[in-house]
């Protein structure tokens, strides 16, 4: 028999065709994008409140049967799942709004009641695939850390580790600490900086991304990634001078992972001052310019992820000179170059070890598939769990930290004022960093077993609208990801590109106020398009 | 950037001695020419943090020290020392006027300049609430600029932003009610109404809970209490405030100061948009 499993991230989804009896991957499709428009989870949540969960769901689940399709199976009967539980809820189409208010208030006078988002086995007709498919949904820990923060922990080896943490690097960072038997788990919204999105020159880790600055005697050799996703030499740059020698493979943008690279070269040559560059941005290729404004999205999202660190350490009671070692999962996870992470913050300092362990939310979708029994065990350890997660929104130590991280990294606050405002909080700090950090690489590549082959897919999911306006195209040339265009009078929304509630742009160009967002629907095409 | 070769020359050598492998790494760049560029800035800064703390430093020695604390973010020790003075049978109005408020603006003058930072100033508020309270148990109300009311939107409980707004209005003289986080319309409309409020302040960092803001605006404009709302936060744009009526947006914290003034001056949400945008 063979089984699908499928990893439905904030970003783009991931899904890989698995022979069951030879225990074996047989090809893996990706996704190069979420479908849902907007770039975080509160735009997937707030285009799902808007628009209704029905069409919330149709949209994923367009992209989920185009992964399906290129994936080819041959006698399949069953389907896992993992992810977050916003994705893994629109998947299933049941209730969201639980997760997208944090204040108890507003889902009481509305009377919301969280569903039960422990693991079960459903039939595929209640999620809109074949009857004949059994599709199984692991269990959330609870609110907004779900099972794929349970998969990072169980398949990083953290479990059996003592004094450790693990961090799954992304869009929405979920984190957990381990002391002794005890287990604490927080998530911290450290935006989509750390995927190079929401960066002037940012891009998703594709051919072409710079993704590393290596330390060479004349300043720093630019690295870009090629055809096969290896990093090769490109530019050379030294950044005291802010000069550039344009060499090597050209780059056409920057990614997460060079992001993380670019920070801590610019602070290693005094380029960056924080708040600011000095000289104005540091140029990376001919039209390629990390800028103030990229550093402060960038120095925003590593100190959302410190401040959940810290607050996780200070909440669990422990030194930070006793932490030992740090699991670090997720695509930028695997691919940073961990020291510059820890130099730069998104490593707790006082780590002294530090594994990178890929992508484990599609590990454990593939575990489900060969072992489904294993779902009883993933609700017995949820269960347990479930009493030691911090809600960093209203946890008063990480807001005493982030307002702190705030000031470092926006307004150009010392490093020693942040460490004098927090020990006057008492609240413990960084030691002095770890000497002699062992890095172990445990996997090269996010995806821990391609198969035979790999292919991203544009999920290709679109909405569509018609009025009869002046067709003056203001509202496409006002798109600034190209998400839309008309043809015959038809307007038509490539719905994962485009940047949803936060945008809105199209809607604003129109001269006669008839471009209508929340008046598109879902375009159907005929199938085998 | 270089100004003068004389002291680009003293800063090498500075340099060379204080820390050899940086030196090193700098001549190997041949970037020596970049060496001493921000000499000159840093003494300028540093006495002019101490202008500004002489500026507003009281002259009573006893003020001067609850003063200090304040800047210093020490809420224990301001306490100890305001209630120290109101034993010796100092006026509470005075020690607000003249020791504890000289400490926040202090603060607040070193924010403008880029010498302090919103941290400090969360923690100087801080202090400087434990004076007041001790102050006003001891004789009913304070003269302030205007009443305010703060809120977060109903399902949203970031409220750092929320906090920085209030804690700076305050420090800039306004009596400010702090609804919290997590806040339905009805319950401001209800303070605004039994309070006398002159301005609400309202923000979000979600944008599935930005609504919130819209409504509220509407709904104090319907009741006619002519309560105008400023609005901010990360999920709030000036373009989407202006979309509803009764609001005012503001980017930073410095702007609802700007906004308050406006308003408790006595002009409405439009004039007050037509001078701040």
């Amino acid at each position: 028999m063979q089984a699908i499993s499928l990893d439905i991230g904030t970003s783009g989804i991931r899904g890989q065709l698995l022979d069951v009896e030879r225990r074996r991957v047989l090809r893996t499709v990706i996704t190069s994008h979420n479908p849902l428009p907007g770039a975080n989870v509160m735009d997937h949540l707030d285009f799902a409140i808007e628009r209704g969960p029905d069409l919330a769901h149709e949209v994923l689940l367009g992209a989920v049967r185009q992964v399906i399709r290129s994936l080819a199976p041959d006698r399949w009967g069953r389907l896992t799942v993992c992810g977050n539980p916003v994705q893994l809820s629109l998947f299933e189409g049941i209730e969201v709004r639980d997760l997208a208010y944090a204040g108890r208030n507003y889902l009481d006078s509305r009377g919301i009641v969280p569903p039960d988002r422990s693991g079960h086995v459903l039939q595929g007709d209640a999620v809109g695939l074949d009857p004949n498919v059994e599709v199984i949904v692991p269990p959330a820990i609870r609110h907004e850390i779900g099972a794929d923060a349970l998969a990072m922990m169980i398949k990083s080896g953290f479990l059996d580790d003592d004094l450790c943490m693990v961090t799954d690097y992304g869009t929405n960072a979920e984190m957990a600490i381990k002391v002794g038997d005890r287990v604490l788990t927080g998530s911290a919204a450290a935006g989509p900086a750390i995927e190079g999105q929401h960066i002037s020159a940012g891009m998703l880790a594709s051919p072409g991304a710079i993704s590393d600055l290596m330390a060479i005697p004349e300043g720093w050799q630019v690295m870009v990634l090629n055809e096969e996703l290896k990093p090769c030499a490109g530019a050379k740059l030294s950044l005291r001078g802010n000069t550039l020698k344009l060499l090597g493979r050209r780059a056409q943008g920057i990614t997460g992972t060079g992001v993380i690279a670019v920070v801590f070269a610019g602070l290693e040559a005094e380029r960056i001052a924080l708040p600011r560059i000095s000289g104005g941005g540091i140029s990376l290729d001919r039209n390629i310019r990390f800028t103030t404004a990229d550093l402060l999205e960038a120095g925003k999202a590593i100190g959302a992820i410190r401040a959940g660190h810290m607050t996780l350490l200070e909440e669990a009671g422990v030194d930070h000179g006793d932490l030992g070692t740090m699991y670090m999962a997720g695509a930028s996870g695997t691919y940073v170059d961990a020291r510059k992470a820890q130099a730069v913050g998104m490593v707790p300092a006082s780590a002294k070890k530090l594994v990178q362990i890929g992508n484990t939310s599609l590990e454990l979708a593939k575990d489900l598939a060969l072992d489904p029994e294993m779902l009883d065990r993933l609700n017995s350890m949820t269960k347990e769990l479930l009493a030691h997660h911090i809600m960093f929104a209203s946890s008063p130590t990480f807001s005493n930290i982030y307002v702190q991280e705030l000031a470092y990294w926006t307004e150009g606050m010392p490093w020693e004022a942040y460490e004098r405002n927090l020990s006057e909080l008492g609240i413990r700090t960084a030691t002095p960093r770890a000497r002699d950090v062992t890095v172990e690489r445990r996997k090269l590549t996010d995806i821990w077993d391609v198969g035979e082959s790999l292919t991203m897919i544009d999920p290709g999911v679109f909405l569509s609208g018609t009025w009869s306006c002046d067709l003056c195209m203001r509202c496409v040339r006002a798109c600034p990801e190209g998400a839309l265009r008309c043809s015959e009078a038809k307007f038509l929304v490539d719905a994962g590109r485009c940047l949803g509630t936060a945008c809105r742009r199209c809607e604003g160009a129109c001269p006669q106020k008839m471009f209508s967002y929340s008046g598109l629907s879902l375009e159907n095409y005929p199938e085998g398009r | 950037m270089v100004r003068h070769l004389d002291i680009l020359a003293e800063e090498m050598l500075k340099i060379r001695s204080r820390d050899p492998a940086r030196y090193k790494r700098l001549i190997q760049e041949g970037m020596l020419a970049e060496l001493g560029f921000d000499v000159g800035i840093k003494t300028k800064a540093q006495a002019s943090v101490e202008e500004v703390k002489a500026k507003f430093r009281p002259k009573d020695p006893t003020y001067a020290a609850i003063s200090d604390s304040v800047i210093a973010g020490k809420r224990a020790r301001t306490k100890e020392l305001v209630a120290a003075s109101l034993q010796q049978g100092k006026d509470p109005v005075d020690l607000v006027t003249n020791a504890l408020m000289p400490g926040i603006q202090t603060q607040c003058e070193l924010y403008d300049l880029g010498k302090a930072f919103v941290p400090e100033i969360l923690m100087s508020n801080d202090a400087m609430q434990g004076g007041i309270e001790l102050c006003q148990a001891q004789l009913g109300d304070i003269p302030k600029k205007g009443k305010l009311a703060t809120f977060v939107a109903e399902g949203d409980l970031h409220d750092i932003g929320k906090n920085i707004v209030a804690a700076i209005l305050r420090a800039n003289g306004f009596d400010v009610i702090d609804l919290g986080r997590d806040v339905p319309t009805a319950k401001v409309i209800e303070t605004a109404k039994a309070q006398g409020i002159q301005m609400v302040s309202g923000s979000t960092l979600m944008s599935t809970t930005k609504a919130g803001l819209k409504s509220t605006a509407e709904t104090l404009e319907e009741e006619g209490l002519k309560v105008p709302l400023a609005c901010g936060g990360a999920a709030v744009s000036r373009a989407f405030v202006d979309t509803f009526v009764n609001s005012i947006y503001g980017k930073s914290p410095l702007d609802a100061v700007k906004i308050a003034t406006e308003v408790c001056g006595g002009k409405d949400w439009k004039e007050v948009r037509k001078e701040l945008y």
